[in-house]
């Protein structure tokens, strides 16, 4: 499984990011990244960014596994409580990144 | 403006709706009053993207009218009141900044502008600060950021490690409010070239509230926004340089390299950022600053009230070449003069604008 994160918006604009794959993680940490995965529920390519809000944070998770690949993309503003876990493992992981 | 029941209205409300979204502001104008008379429409959720009237709180006394929150290091909006008009000041040096801030705000759009807050029509001016962030285990974590949520700002502390508090910066909170005037003039839509202008006047307002406020003249200004929210380090200068976009930050450990363009040229056209709002808002940044510096003076005097006046013509769609359009159209007309309107075509020239 390939869990990719990218970070962007927010007042300041940096883009953040990370790419975390199964296969170089030892047998606990991968199954740490599986269990948050399966937790979050997110199961299709969907987008939860509010109309209104300028300057939010905006979040992309792309997640590749047997299935086919799905890409949720939301603000901080709609963040699921499901969520929560796994986008603050990727964001303690992700670095700058060019575009 | 119609006043019977939706149903006996000539026109009906999904034409009037399409209309808030005109290029004509005074089509658009008379379309949200219209709308706002509907007792039927109001119950649409939808209608607050066209109608951002329906997200006011209006002031009782029809001026200005500030109202200040605590979150006290929660997510939660708005939180504990803590300061309002005519209040006594807090000791909390971030209610203090935040209000002091928002009147400036609103002093400059009146004084300048006769705008009577962000809507034109005294709505409540409203602060959050001290806003969390929820980290993976649950915990509050101090924010790094500011936001404006369709109805009110709120700011946070900042990790003391990249971020100081987001009140800091006078600019910052122009900026927010400014996204709020947006809601009630153009209403640039937050996605590639029309989302980046909305940036654009976020940054020119916020920066020009501050040089109105501290007095600076174009030739003493240094166009960098958000200094006072970064810690200091070598790799840093500010948030974005608006003079010289892409310069603000360089191999920065947690900022990486600023992404802006300064040209058209460098025009970022993928996905990331909403398509680059914040990222390509450096090309009609440049070209404000270029303006700015060629008429002299004070920045707020007369290419201020140009872009103001172009703010309030543009509309949703509106992209860049709209934009330099109408500013050239607007620098060129008896108020500003020849000199105003070659100024204005050579900036947008300089960035890869050509009208």
């Amino acid at each position: 499984m390939k869990v990719c994160f990218v970070q962007s918006g927010g007042f300041v604009g940096a883009i953040k990011g990370c790419e975390v794959n199964t296969a170089d993680l030892d047998q606990a940490d991968a199954e740490q990244l599986r269990q948050m995965v399966h937790a979050s529920g997110l199961i299709q390519s969907s987008r939860f960014v509010s109309d209104q809000a300028r300057d939010s944070k905006q979040y992309e998770i792309t997640i590749e596994d047997e299935a086919k690949p799905i890409c949720v993309v939301f603000d901080d503003q709609n963040v699921p409580d499901s969520v929560r876990t796994l986008l603050g493992f990727l964001q303690q992981r992700a670095k700058p990144r060019s575009l | 403006m119609c006043t019977r029941h939706p149903i006996h209205c000539f026109i009906p409300p999904y034409i009037m709706e399409h209309l808030t979204q005109s290029p004509h502001a005074d089509v658009r104008a008379l379309a949200i009053s219209n709308l706002a008379s509907s007792s039927a429409f109001r119950a649409f959720r939808t209608s607050a993207r066209a109608m951002p009237t329906l997200l006011a709180s209006k002031s009782p006394s029809g001026g200005k009218n500030r109202l200040v929150y605590d979150a006290k290091g929660t997510n939660t909006l708005p939180g504990t009141l803590v300061r309002s008009e005519g209040g006594k000041t807090n000791r909390d040096p971030s209610v203090d900044q935040a209000f002091d801030g928002a009147g400036d705000v609103y002093d400059f759009y009146d004084t300048l502008f006769q705008r009577n807050s962000l809507d034109n029509n005294g709505m409540n001016l409203i602060s959050t600060v001290h806003l969390a962030d929820v980290d993976f285990k649950g915990d509050f974590v101090p924010l790094n950021n500011a936001f404006w949520n369709g109805q009110q700002m709120a700011y946070g502390d900042g990790d003391g490690v990249v971020f100081k508090s987001f009140t800091r910066s006078l600019e910052v909170i122009g900026h927010e409010l400014t996204h709020g005037v947006q809601s009630f003039t153009s209403n640039l839509t937050y996605q590639g070239q029309s989302g980046a202008l909305n940036e654009h006047f976020a940054d020119v307002f916020g920066i020009l509230i501050k040089q109105w406020k501290e007095g600076t003249a174009v030739a003493d200004a240094d166009w960098v926004i958000g200094k006072e929210l970064l810690v200091p380090a070598p790799t840093r200068r500010g948030i974005r340089d608006m003079e010289h976009p892409g310069t603000a930050y360089k191999d920065d450990p947690d900022l990486g390299d600023d992404p802006q363009p300064a040209t058209m040229k460098g025009l970022y056209t993928g996905a990331k950022d909403s398509g680059g709002v914040h990222i390509n808002s450096g090309i009609p940044n440049r070209a404000f600053v270029l303006t700015a510096q060629a008429l002299g003076g004070n920045a707020w005097e007369v290419a201020g009230r140009i872009w103001y006046e172009t703010m309030l013509q543009l509309y949703t769609g509106s992209q860049f070449a709209d934009c330099a359009r109408i500013s050239v159209q607007i620098a060129g007309s008896a108020d500003y003069g020849a000199a105003a309107k070659k100024a204005v075509t050579a900036a947008w020239k300089k960035v890869g604008v050509t009208v």
